[in-house]
């Protein structure tokens, strides 16, 4: 780390604690509680201009000052679950940004991952999408493996008992069997779970998608978080897609947010990326439905939110 | 020093054929990687035919090349004519593991077989001119080799490279071609079998670009004449000629048979090669050479002079436009402008098939009909088209696909997708799905959000008010009038039913329901393939017989809908 990059972080976790105390919103927290560890694990939202920068600030804040190190410990294995569907150029903000998956997995390296996998399961043709999203180039620079997702026989058929309807699915091994999952979605509008975020992403660890869409389709989403619930989830809302999503037609379909959510409870991650959107509560089901199985905490009002602009 | 040359050039082709024809990584073709596909003469004839300069100019070349050396191509560039030689090469190894010093059972000279060989000829160029390309299918060397290096060489390949790293770089496409590997296989053994048993007669008996070429190569330029002085009857040059085509009797070399491999020129001791003669000397002989040969006896037959008769003819009916309709049964690649001139310029080399990256592509059975065998047609089921990708009309050599930009790609109709909102499980479940319109690359579907009728008759006291109000009459009240029936087709989930019923029989879910813009559609298939609707999707696709234009929807810039100053949260 340079030392201009130390600076700014430094100002970045001080602004966040400063933030947090002004905030009004959470009248329990407060800077000395944020100092030590939370009980309940923040979440973290940045403001900035650059996505790098942002999500090493973020993860200074949630991991207590340690960065990745909270999360991930030497020789474990971690697998990057980003949004990688879709044969689209970087500028189309339909896949997550090349540059925050390749700067994720540097850090898991730094971290001391023994190995850093990503893969999607992409709806477009799994080579070209890996290659014209750029995060293949960006997860190779950055000393990690890019694996494919696009044959039945990489998943295992993993059993959800705990679900309501999505008793059984086929997921892919690299989840199963990496000591960490960190899930690395996109914020988009979609046509028809009206928002994708971090539970949406969910749906690409599975190989039957077509099960989700015709066995009600919020209900799977919420219930494949069972699946395994990743443990640390990041959503890249820099330009978030408002509308014709998921796929990316249009530029102008962006805005721009500048925005990075970082946190460990993806149904409150959800919950705070939907109001990015505009989305009012309510509007996007399989969010209730998650927090109504206890997979998370839909009321914002009762997350510890940390907001941080690092530069 | 020529059978070197011809080696090199001959292993270089085979070669790039195969490298052309393996696509491990779905990359966009470079355009080196496919000129070896171009040099091919068929392709170039039908290159020439749609109108594609670069064709045109390597028609006229193999041309000039033939009347210059003779059947060069057939040795030089042909990959069945390459394979051959592999075999030929395969039968002479085997024979001297066995201690056989002759290298070839079959290596000497055979007379001609003009019958058969201009029969051939004819039937496919007049089958060529009444039925377009679907004769030449079968009979086209490169897209009989191409077939296979599509259907066998290409999987493989993936296979292999699989097994070499230990993952799963890219899937092995066995179901592709499937049970048409049967007759793929077999089309491309047959000439082998031949080889291996009679070294080049397929090429100078079955083949009719050999016997085409033949017909240009009876007096070139530069010919393997025999000096009858210095011959000392040795027969070297007959052992090792792979065409069976030169006659010691007469000194006389078959310069419409020979294929230019040179061997006899390597045999020979006594300086036998190809020199500079003039057209109109007659082969083999050299003027006031002592003895006679018998070369001239052969007259031009008479199937010959109606074959050329046929294609002085012929050229206004190549030409004559495709007759359209509105629908096709089955669609054909982006750039081929319509379904019938499709079908009447590609020979099913399969190139286009292998390079396609969703395989969409898929070799036809009878999905375009008898013509169409083995020709690729859009199979929406096992794939879609991809929006940003060109690959098909940037490889394919014979302009059947002409190539596009990838601006005209985008808005190329090659068929129009259809909704049927009686089976979608947004209204036949009241769950939302969204799968169609999350892979529509156009704003052609969308979604919005509707009020989605569901019925309980229990609660119904067949009031009618319901059946009253629908503006698209799809509310019925059932003969006996005990409960309602809601047609989903006509449904546009408008939500005045349930607004007005006053028993809650009638209640709407607001879902998001898909909407179709018709004039929007490129019909690339993405909707229907990802539709999970079984066993008819409800988005069906219709192949275009004539490729249309799509609109393309213009929007302002999104507008944030809340602050950025602060997080709405």
């Amino acid at each position: 780390m340079q030392r201009r990059d130390f600076i700014k972080l430094g100002f970045a976790v001080g602004a966040g604690f400063s933030l947090d105390t002004l905030s009004g919103l959470f009248p329990i927290a407060s800077a000395e509680e944020s100092a030590v560890p939370a009980k309940k694990d923040p979440l973290v939202a940045v403001r900035g201009d650059d996505r790098v920068a942002m999500l090493s600030a973020a993860l200074m804040v949630l991991g207590s000052g340690g960065g990745m190190s909270a999360f991930v410990k030497p020789g474990q294995s971690v697998v990057i679950k980003p949004n990688c569907a879709w044969d689209k150029s970087p500028e189309f903000c339909a896949n997550t940004h090349p540059s925050l998956v390749g700067h994720m997995v540097k850090l898991c390296k730094q971290a001391g991952a023994s190995k850093v996998q990503v893969f999607d399961h992409a709806c477009d043709d799994w080579q070209r999408t890996y290659r014209n999203s750029g995060i293949q180039a960006a997860v190779e620079a950055a000393g990690g493996e890019m694996i494919s997702g696009a044959d039945e026989g990489l998943y295992r058929d993993h059993p959800n008992p705990a679900a309501r309807k999505l008793k059984q699915a086929k997921v892919h091994s690299a989840i199963l069997d990496a000591d960490v999952f960190i899930n690395m979605p996109v914020l988009k509008n979609h046509g028809g779970a009206r928002m994708t975020a971090c539970m949406k992403n969910m749906m690409g660890i599975v190989w039957d998608r077509g099960f989700f869409h015709s066995h009600d389709l919020h209900q799977c989403i919420a219930d494949s978080i069972l699946l395994r619930k990743p443990d640390l989830n990041i959503l890249d809302a820099f330009s978030p897609m408002l509308r014709n999503g998921p796929k990316g037609k249009d530029e102008n379909d962006l805005i721009q947010t500048h925005a990075l959510l970082v946190g460990k409870d993806i149904v409150a991650m959800d919950a705070a990326a939907a109001k990015l959107l505009g989305y009012e509560d309510g509007e996007v089901r399989h969010i209730d439905l998650a927090a109504s199985m206890g997979l998370g905490e839909k009321d914002l009002s009762k997350v510890l939110i940390r907001r941080i602009s690092p530069s | 020093m020529w059978r070197l040359s011809r080696l090199i050039c001959a292993t270089l082709v085979g070669l790039l054929v195969v490298w052309g024809f393996v696509n491990l990584h779905n990359a966009e073709p470079a355009a080196w990687e496919h000129l070896i596909e171009r040099i091919q003469f068929i392709p170039a004839l039908l290159g020439t035919q749609s109108g594609v300069a670069w064709a045109g100019v390597v028609l006229v070349s193999l041309i000039v090349v033939t009347l210059i050396f003779g059947r060069a191509y057939c040795s030089f560039l042909c990959p069945l004519g390459i394979a051959q030689d592999i075999v030929i090469r395969l039968h002479s190894f085997v024979e001297r593991l066995r201690g056989r010093k002759a290298a070839h059972p079959a290596r000497r000279y055979a007379p001609p077989v003009p019958y058969v060989r201009y029969g051939v000829l004819l039937a496919v160029t007049v089958g060529w001119l009444l039925a377009g390309a679907a004769v030449l299918a079968w009979a086209d060397p490169y897209s009989i080799a191409g077939r296979f290096l599509a259907g066998v060489i290409n999987p493989l390949a993936a296979e292999l490279t699989n097994a070499v790293e230990g993952r799963q770089v890219t899937a092995a496409a066995w179901e592709r071609y499937g049970w048409l590997l049967a007759p793929v296989v077999i089309m491309f053994l047959l000439p082998l079998i031949l080889a291996w048993w009679r070294g080049r007669i397929y090429c100078n008996t079955l083949c009719p670009v050999g016997t085409l070429l033949g017909l240009l190569a009876r007096r070139p330029l530069l010919r393997i004449g025999m000096d009858p002085n210095g011959c000392i009857r040795c027969a070297a040059c007959v052992r090792a000629c792979k065409a069976q085509c030169i006659d010691l009797q007469s000194y006389c070399v078959d310069t419409s048979r020979c294929i230019n491999c040179y061997n006899c020129v390597s045999a020979c001791k006594r300086g036998l090669r190809p020199h500079l003669v003039s057209p109109f000397q007659t082969p083999g002989v050299k003027k006031n050479s002592p003895p006679k040969t018998n070369c001239e006896k052969e007259p031009p037959s008479s199937s010959r002079r109606a074959f050329l008769g046929l294609l002085a003819t012929s050229v206004p009916v190549v030409a004559a436009p495709v007759q359209a309709d509105e629908t096709a049964p089955a669609a054909s690649p982006p750039g081929s402008v319509s379904v019938p001139r499709f079908l009447s310029h590609c020979t099913g080399c399969g190139l286009c098939i292998t390079a396609c990256p969703t395989r969409v592509l898929q070799p036809a059975t009878l999905q375009h009909g008898f013509s169409g065998f083995l020709k690729p047609y859009l199979d929406f089921t096992q794939g879609f088209c991809n929006f940003d990708c060109t690959a098909c009309s940037s490889v394919c050599p014979v302009g059947a696909i002409l190539p596009l930009s990838r601006a005209e790609k985008k808005r190329t109709q090659i068929a129009l997708a259809s909704f049927h909102s009686e089976r979608c499980i947004v209204y036949g479940h009241q769950t939302e799905c969204g799968a169609c319109t999350e892979h529509c690359p156009t704003k052609a579907l969308s979604t919005i959000e509707g009020k989605v009728p569901c019925y309980t008759p229990e609660n119904c006291i067949t009031c009618g008010a319901c059946v009253d109000i629908c503006p698209q009459h799809a509310l019925s009240l059932q003969p006996r009038g005990e409960h309602v029936q809601i047609d989903r087709a006509k449904c546009i989930a408008c939500g005045k039913c349930s607004r007005v019923c006053p028993t809650k029989a009638m209640t709407s879910k607001r879902l998001m329901v898909p909407v179709l813009d018709s004039k929007l559609c490129i019909g690339c298939g993405a909707c229907s393939y990802a539709c999970p609707v079984r066993p008819e999707r409800a988005m069906q696709i219709t192949p275009l017989s004539r490729h249309g234009s799509a609109e393309v929807l213009h929007e302002a810039p999104a507008q944030n809908p809340v602050s950025t100053d602060e997080f709405p949260f």
